[in-house]
């Protein structure tokens, strides 16, 4: 024990911070690479190897005689393919112009300085201050909209805006030849305005602006001083080294250094949450990791700081974990710990009721788990849990975590999802195919959770699936006397299997009409809209319109859906502008302002590299 | 599916996909961003059944982290729903606290069932809170698990607006009847439970207003000492100047550059202190990896009074250290200099320094020679916690890999082949014998199959029945020019595997190369029997017995295809071929084939020049000469220059019709 004790000790004062001032890492003896042009979403990256496929499936075909075989491909062709820039899309070029005019046009604006990018009968609404309406007020936070009564301002007549300084992004969705659609934000950190603007252009070479037409504009406002959210990290963390060694290094630091076996991917999907294990009526926190870094629980002291507990509560699990859950498995009043770690599941009992666990009921899953919900699917007393599985196999997890779908918008070969009944005895039963939750169960599954959609007294479930369809297994209870219930997949018949890259899953009743809703997180890619609305799309597609307009929904974004009070639902996700949340992960509905009204958090962005520059 | 390089063969269709996920999935290694530095994102719902506004930036949400996993919970008790976001970027955890002064009020229920018919902790109870003045309640469920990889606090938060009466609240618990409170007023922690009709107020709820402020974060370095798992191989590593770097003991081998200062100072303060490694029994390598003339390496190391020598690294040396510096860690850079590799006397793997080490802890971490494995675990993490599983030994083909994937395939060779010789690299027996058959594949790619055949035989040895290193053994022989062995090899692996249709492919091909046409012919037949499904197969069979002198069989088996795949026109069309224009009167059946060729042309409306021409031939073969040419001038032109087979046939088809002879294939018996 000795031993490990000095290595580790060593371990530390090597990654000392006074050695990083004397390295020259940016040697490398090796000669440098061919530099990827790497400036491209990664939805581009997925379609375009989507397209080899063209929406089919395809037959393996195999010849592998020795003399015919190419054993290993060294992947350049590969590459060739998945580089939409040597690719050549139109639309893509015409954006990165047409976004670099506008960006210079806004930065006139604001500044105030005639502009070199308009035409001399440049036409506009009003830009930066048109009348708006007030559309909501609240704890000093203020809506409002444009009325549009002001139209066809000549340049030098669009009203400045001198009293902040605005940064602006621009998010072009459609480009065609001479017009553009683009979501412009302006912000600065108490004033936001989002707008939605239409741009004619000319057709001279550069080309200008020739008219901006703006059909949303909304202004944002927060009276001071501060913003309505306070980042309090440190002052609940500072006293724990756990915070400070691990938790404010990236995941990339980790990936850097500690060898992949542990359990350690590029997406680093780890969550958390919240319960309180020792029973003194304050929710504690805890923190699934990547391999090699413990999962950490941390008590919340009386004065709000947290103390890391995670040794003496023997949860401090070091591999690969997504996901875990807080719930009394065993009716005895404190808060057991379902650990989703992996391709296990770890069912820990809380001993004492003071936050103290053992296992007490381990085994192996199929798929790669994801999202644990529980719920007394039953209604037997029992909390039973339900294990979302990804990827299929380990290699499969390891060699890449975006695992490998088949096909791409409609993928069918994913780890599956795993019901585990809750028997009383701290032992669980795998009862996914008797309850019929074997149907599409081999897809994607990245997130789940219970509701009595139908408001008929016992829960139903939906099921989030990266590449492809959703589930929506509706719960038809048990279909003989002694029978578990039995679930049936409604999602197509309902029109709510949102078929996307499905990350994560919320009810809430967010119109108030007694009746729950559902909002799912997906991928916005304003790339991805751009070019699946191009000609040349659906003819790579052999002009396949069903397959293009699958693609083009997997760009659009998030999805709410309204429920109807019949049952059914309605995709309301355009109108109520809930859909544009980037390459989103979490979301969820709650009123943050306590005025009744759910509202939105939207969690998201996927790889950001740490040395380099990015889009 | 393994993801074994051996996995990946001709790169066609549902192959060349995968080839492309490979190759996105190895992108995410290499550092890149991808959708990165994304700002988070709030919608307000304004309440008025209109759009909800984004107000990201207003609220302090705009976060450009890599965001994951959000958690709401009311931390500071004081009415309004804080949260916590899990980050993939640093800082990998945020508190949030919400800050809201609003003349609204709230309510935070807290629900325990009765533990019998309903769970404890109540889950997937549905509240309903009634207020005055409104005919729908405010609905919330109680979720253990939802959103993404998330599980919110167990306290149900309602914000209930300006000016609040409760009415009542209904709890639908699940399993149960419902329950009803009356007398509830707003602005309060109260517990609910299942039974009891009072509902009781929190213990202690006691707002603690948390001190906002940034998140300081340490530098980002790419600086590490990476201790891997036991069992990694380190190579033969070739010098410049052609010899074999060997480790008789510990060993540390430096990799360093004249262009670099820091070099300099590691190379300086190692010189000082490399009596004390000497002293602990570590040899030193100082590994040049500038591509010049040692006297130019020589000279520099004088003039900064090094006295130890210097080796000249190969270009080939330090890509295979890079491929497995890579093969260690989840996030692929360069290897810089100073970098620094620690081995074992047995060429095991034991240290990754990139950057600067310090001698101390070099001499330390030789003792990782005699760890075992569980012990190399917990030195590769700076962190205590408790694990699931044991270690999983370490494969060489990882660095292989690595090596394949840089279109290094004769490095991965030389890797692969040096670390099977290793000792400590056993693995199990199927590890091993994957591990050969892939050595065996490489070096037959590699065309050096007189090098594959001992590996094939070695993994024979260990799975005897592995039908890939059975066929990879027999190609081998053949390729070496040992045809004897070969088929004796096939025969034999088919006799393990009697119903496996591969294996009478490779024999057919092997045949055809050996010019043993019964054999091939014999291969072929068995291939199509066991392949019914396949109809291109079978008609490949065809062919071949009309150009055996076995017509009756071709005609049989085009007739087997047209039963079993009646959609496979081209069947139809080369039965009637045989019909029309073979040598023997005896096989021709001239309206048979008049009739299948006009059929088939009916099918593709003139539309298919090829049953256009089986048409033709047809009628020649009826003497209606005139209309075959017709047909014919359809879509051929006598003028035109001879391209192809087909071209070359058709023009000796008309020429024959045009002599009002019927055409006959040449070559048939």
């Amino acid at each position: 024990m000795r031993f490990e004790g000095e290595i580790g000790f060593l371990f530390k004062t090597t990654m000392n911070r006074s050695i990083h001032q004397t390295s020259c890492l940016d040697k490398s003896p090796l000669p440098i690479k061919n530099s990827r042009a790497m400036k491209v979403p990664v939805f581009l990256i997925i379609l375009a190897l989507s397209q080899i496929l063209g929406g089919q499936s395809v037959e393996t075909s195999d010849n592998p005689a020795l003399g015919q075989t190419r054993y290993q491909s060294d992947l350049d062709d590969a590459y060739q393919r998945i580089d939409p820039i040597k690719d050549g899309w139109k639309s893509e070029a015409l954006a990165a112009q047409y976004d670099d005019l506008l960006a210079t046009f806004i930065d006139d604006l604001l500044h105030q300085r005639p502009s070199e990018v308009i035409s001399p009968d440049f036409t506009s609404f009003q830009l930066l201050k048109p009348t708006t309406t007030l559309i909501f007020e609240n704890a000093g936070l203020s809506v409002r909209r444009s009325n549009h009564d002001d139209k066809n301002s000549s340049y030098s007549k669009i009203t400045p805006r001198p009293e902040v300084s605005l940064k602006a992004k621009i998010k072009t969705t459609t480009v065609r030849q001479g017009f553009t659609r683009s979501l412009v934000t302006l912000k600065s950190p108490l004033l936001q305005i989002n707008a939605d603007w239409h741009c004619v252009w000319t057709e001279t070479t550069p080309p200008l602006l020739k008219q901006i037409s703006v059909p949303h504009h909304e202004e944002v406002s927060q009276s001071g001083p501060t913003q309505l959210l306070s980042d309090v990290t440190a002052s609940a963390f500072a006293k724990n080294p756990s915070y400070q060694s691990q938790l404010l290094q990236s995941s990339d630091h980790w990936r850097l250094r500690l060898p992949r076996d542990f359990g350690l991917d590029a997406p680093a999907n780890h969550g958390l949450a919240l319960g309180d294990v020792n029973g003194d009526g304050l929710e504690d926190l805890y923190l699934c990791q990547q391999g090699g870094l413990p999962n950490l629980l941390f008590l919340q002291n009386p004065d709000g700081t947290l103390t890391d507990f995670s040794a003496e509560s023997k949860t401090d699990w070091m591999n690969y974990c997504a996901a875990a859950i807080f719930v009394d498995l065993d009716n005895d009043g404190d808060q057991d710990l379902v650990v989703s770690q992996d391709f296990k599941t770890l069912f820990m009992e809380n001993l004492d009721g003071k936050g103290h666990f053992e296992i007490s009921f381990g085994i192996s899953t199929k798929g790669q788990s994801f999202s644990v919900s529980s719920a007394d699917f039953d209604q037997d007393g029992l909390l039973d849990v339900y294990i979302c599985g990804y990827n299929p196999s380990f290699s499969v997890a390891r060699a890449g975590a975006l695992g490998e779908p088949i096909p791409f918008h409609d993928a069918n070969n994913g780890g599956p999802n795993i019901l585990w009944r809750n028997m009383g005895d701290w032992t669980f039963e795998d009862i996914t195919a008797q309850t019929g939750l074997d149907q599409d169960n081999t897809r994607f599954s990245f997130a789940a959770s219970w509701e009595d959609y139908d408001q008929d007294g016992d829960l139903d479930l939906y099921v989030a699936n990266d590449f492809g369809r959703n589930c929506l297994y509706q719960n038809r209870g048990p279909q003989a006397d002694g029978k578990l219930p039995f679930f049936v997949n409604i999602a197509a018949p309902l029109g709510i299997e949102d078929s996307a890259a499905g990350m994560s899953t919320n009810w809430g009743d967010f119109n108030r009409d007694g009746w729950m809703d559902l909002y799912v997180s997906n991928m916005f890619s304003s790339a991805g809209k751009r070019i699946t609305s191009e000609s040349r799309f659906l003819k790579e597609l052999d002009q396949d319109k069903e397959t293009a307009s699958t693609f083009r929904r997997m760009a659009r974004g998030n999805t709410l859906f309204a429920a109807n009070g019949k049952g059914g639902f309605t995709d309301v996700s355009t109108q109520t502008k809930t859909a544009m949340a980037r390459w989103c992960w979490g979301s969820t509905f709650v009123d943050l302002n306590n005025d009744g009204w759910l509202d939105i958090l939207a969690a998201n962005g996927f790889i950001t590299a740490e040395d380099t520059g990015d889009l | 599916m393994s993801q074994s390089p051996l996995d990946s063969r001709n790169p066609t269709g549902l192959e060349s996909y995968r080839q492309g996920w490979k190759a996105l999935n190895r992108l995410l290694h290499e550092n890149k961003s991808f959708s990165g530095r994304e700002t988070n994102n709030a919608f307000l719902n304004c309440g008025d059944g209109g759009p909800f506004a984004d107000v990201s930036t207003a609220i302090g949400w705009d976060f450009a982290d890599d965001a994951r996993a959000i958690g709401l919970i009311d931390y500071d008790q004081d009415g309004d729903l804080d949260l916590f976001v899990t980050n993939r970027t640093a800082p990998r955890v945020r508190l949030l606290q919400n800050n809201l002064k609003s003349d609204a009020s709230f309510l935070a229920l807290h629900l325990t069932g009765n533990g019998k018919t309903t769970p404890r902790d109540a889950i997937g109870a549905r509240v309903a809170v009634h207020l005055k003045d409104q005919a729908i309640p405010s609905l919330r469920t109680l979720h253990a698990g939802q959103s993404f990889l998330s599980q919110s606090s167990r306290w149900l938060h309602f914000g209930l607006g300006k000016d609040a009466t409760i009415e009542k609240i209904i709890v639908h618990w699940p399993g149960a009847k419902p329950q009803t409170f009356t007398n509830i007023q707003p602005n309060q922690f109260l517990h609910l439970t299942q039974g009891s009709n009072t509902a009781t107020t929190r213990s202690k709820p006691a707002p603690n207003i948390l001190k906002a402020s940034p998140q300081t974060l340490p530098p980002v370095t790419s600086l590490a000492r990476i201790i891997p798992p036991a069992g990694n191989a380190v190579p033969d590593l070739p010098t410049a100047d052609g010899k074999t770097l060997a480790f008789k003991t510990t060993t540390l081998i430096s990799l360093w550059s004249r262009t670099c200062p820091h070099c300099r100072q590691e190379l300086t303060t190692r010189a000082k202190e490399f009596q004390k490694l000497q002293t602990s029994g570590i040899n030193l390598i100082l590994f040049a990896t500038d591509q010049e003339p040692r006297a130019q390496c020589d000279a520099y190391l004088k003039s900064i009074g090094s006295t130890f020598p210097a080796e000249m690294a190969s270009p080939q040396a330090v890509e295979m250290l890079d491929a497995l510096q890579a093969s260690i860690v989840d996030l692929w850079i360069p290897i810089p200099v100073p970098s620094s590799f620690l081995v074992s006397a047995e060429d095991e793997l034991l240290a990754i320094y990139r950057g600067p080490v310090t001698t101390n802890q070099v001499i330390t971490d030789a003792r990782l020679a005699t760890a075992t494995p569980l012990q190399r675990r917990n030195a590769g993490t700076p962190f205590t916690g408790r694990w699931v599983g044991a270690p999983d030994p370490a494969t060489p083909q990882r660095t292989t890999t690595q090596l394949l994937q840089r279109a290094r395939p004769d490095l991965a060779i030389t890797y692969l082949k040096s670390a099977l010789a290793k000792p400590f690299v056993k693995g199990t027996k199927i590890n091993r014998a994957d591990n050969l058959l892939l050595l065996g594949q490489l070096l037959g790619q590699q065309a050096r199959p007189s090098e594959a055949i001992s590996p094939l035989k070695e993994a024979r040895k260990l799975l005897p029945e592995d039908i890939r290193t059975l066929r990879l053994l027999a190609t081998a022989f053949f390729e070496t020019g040992d045809p004897a062995k070969a088929f004796k090899t096939l025969d034999e692996a088919i006799i393990l595997h009697p119903q496996n249709a591969d294996l009478h492919l490779d024999g057919r091909l092997l045949a055809t190369k050996s010019q043993d046409h019964p054999r091939a012919l014999y291969h072929l037949e068995k291939a199509a029997d066991l392949t019914p499904g396949n109809p291109s197969l079978r008609l490949s069979l065809a062919q071949y017995q009309v150009g055996n002198g076995q017509a009756q069989k071709a005609i049989e088996n085009c007739k087997t295809i047209l039963r079993t795949s009646p959609r496979f026109l081209d069947a139809a069309a080369f039965l009637s071929r045989i019909l029309s224009t073979h040598p023997n009167e005896k096989i021709r059946s001239p309206k048979e084939a008049l009739a299948l060729s006009t059929r088939l042309c009916q099918i593709t409306k003139n539309g298919n020049n090829g049953y256009l021409f089986s048409l033709a031939l047809a009628k020649a073969n009826l003497e209606q000469f005139d209309e075959a040419e017709k047909i014919i001038l359809q879509f051929h032109d006598p003028a035109g220059p001879l391209r192809g087979n087909f071209t070359k046939q058709v023009h000796q088809a008309l020429t024959a019709i045009r002599q009002n002879k019927p055409y006959r294939t040449e070559g048939w018996q």
